[in-house]
């Protein structure tokens, strides 16, 4: 009976532990936790996944105009191509080739990169929402900022675990670029391997960028900008350095080279100032591209990330980050009704 | 920036029209700047003037790590010997010119290769982040060839 009566409290005590418990670890399906691990998947299915499909990329270019285009991407373990013909990228393995509107590219991963942080190094993330993405059913990671803004949201299939949708969001909770899949098939290892048209070596594929541990001191910029840090620095064939940055879900590069920016020989983009040094803003697919001129170099920055966050590395990169206001005139431009949830 | 960067940043238009037209308006109204402002046209034009010179090995690196105590400021100098200006400018900046003309890049237009450098990124980018989200920006057409 003592025993009994002493077991009572015991067993209220687990009762209670199990009804605060089981919530607990339902609510842990949102947790940054589980969030950070479903995109630490994508990226390995990404690379060594085998699937075929339509992608679609939409965009809001320089004069607020929303652009879409659609391509194709097929992969069989960790071989590749995404686009057709003369404007595609193939991967096979560690190395990258594209072809498209510039010369042919070349890059092989290398020894000198350093790791990319975790995807919640500098985002707050967590699992929102359940929804179907190109047919399939997918879960909705929201990529929160320092100010709790949500500026990404990714939808990953539940099944397979590959991303199926990455949306960039401005400051204001507008979609301003979006890439996803419209349609997939997750296909056999076994499936042929995609026809690559581009080997090493051959194909008109030049060099690839050459890792370089330092750079000559006028060509340093920061090894943290923001939530960015630098991953590698390259050496291109043509003389330019490129220093390559991630902060666990976007990337951006800072690309120099000796000389005064050609203006007349450029796009013409949108017209901005870094606090008095004349500079020019693209808007694109691939994300937002920053020119400029400064201290002998010609700079451009490319980055994959909301553009404030671009052009917050952008005052970094130009020592400019402390000096104004331009910024918030050069973030947020025209807005309209593209949305995604 | 100042005066001289400033100056410098000028003729080689790296400007945007608001500062461009602040820096004329403050020409136009200051002996002194136009002075500054003849002295870096007439050594841009020297120096473009002459060939091209291949640094010789280190250079670079000598040079900034030299002391610096040693750095002399142009602007002070450039007070203090005001009277003396222009023929003595003229002929330190010859002599700089061509002493010194390997250590001091040609300032040649260059067009930035937008196109490229993007695919460059992305190509980098999909290695180790998602492939397909990181390479399909730049297989569409996105207007950005010269």
């Amino acid at each position: 009976m003592i025993g009994t009566r002493r077991a009572r409290p015991a067993l209220a005590v687990v009762i209670v532990a199990t009804t605060v418990w089981l919530p607990a670890v339902h609510a842990g399906a949102g947790t940054p936790d589980r969030a950070e691990r479903l995109l630490k998947r994508a990226r390995e299915v990404s690379a060594e996944g085998s699937y075929a499909g339509i992608v679609e990329v939409t965009w809001r270019d320089d004069t607020g105009t929303t652009q879409s285009q659609r391509t194709i991407a097929q992969g069989v373990e960790g071989t590749f191509v995404i686009g057709m013909g003369v404007q595609s990228s193939h991967g096979v393995g560690d190395e990258r080739f594209t072809k498209g509107e510039g010369d042919p590219t070349h890059a092989e991963a290398g020894s000198g990169a350093k790791k990319a942080p975790a995807p919640g190094a500098a985002w707050e993330l967590e699992v929102v929402a359940r929804r179907r993405v190109a047919y399939r059913p997918a879960v909705v990671i929201a990529a929160r900022d320092d100010d709790g803004r949500t500026r990404a949201k990714f939808a990953v299939d539940r099944e397979t675990g590959q991303l199926l949708r990455r949306a960039v969001l401005n400051r204001s909770g507008d979609v301003v670029r979006v890439v996803e899949f419209v349609a997939i098939n997750t296909t056999d290892d076994d499936s042929p391997r995609p026809q690559t048209e581009v080997a090493v070596g051959v194909g008109g594929v030049g060099e690839a960028p050459v890792a370089i541990d330092d750079v000559p001191s006028r060509f340093t910029v920061r090894e943290e900008m923001g939530g960015y840090r630098l991953l590698g620095r390259y050496q291109h064939p043509d003389g330019g350095i490129q220093h390559y940055y991630g902060d666990g879900l976007f990337t951006l590069s800072v690309f120099q080279s000796e000389g005064v920016v050609a203006w007349d020989a450029l796009p013409d983009g949108d017209p901005a100032s870094i606090e008095g040094l004349r500079s020019r803003v693209y808007s694109t697919a691939s994300g937002t591209i920053v020119v400029w001129g400064q201290d002998g170099l010609v700079m451009t920055v490319i980055g994959d990330g909301p553009r404030d966050q671009v052009m917050a590395a952008v005052a970094d990169v130009s020592g400019r980050a402390d000096e104004g206001s331009w910024l918030d005139d050069a973030v947020d431009f025209v807005l309209g009704p593209f949305d995604w949830e | 920036m100042n005066d001289e960067s400033l100056l410098s940043a000028y003729v080689d238009d790296e400007l945007d029209a608001t500062t461009r037209a602040e820096v004329e308006a403050r020409v136009a109204e200051s002996d002194e700047l136009r002075v500054v402002l003849d002295d870096v046209r007439a050594m841009r034009s020297v120096v473009r003037g002459l060939p091209d010179v291949t640094a010789p090995a280190g250079f670079w690196e000598r040079m900034l790590a030299a002391d610096a105590d040693e750095v002399v400021s142009l602007a002070d100098e450039r007070r203090r010997r005001r009277p003396r200006t222009r023929w003595s400018f003229a002929g330190a900046a010859a002599a700089a010119a061509i002493i010194g003309v390997a250590a001091i890049p040609q300032q040649e237009p260059v067009q930035p290769r937008l196109a490229t450098l993007t695919q460059s990124h992305s190509d980098r980018a999909s290695l180790d982040n998602d492939v397909v989200i990181n390479l399909a920006g730049v297989v569409v057409s996105q207007d950005l060839a010269p």
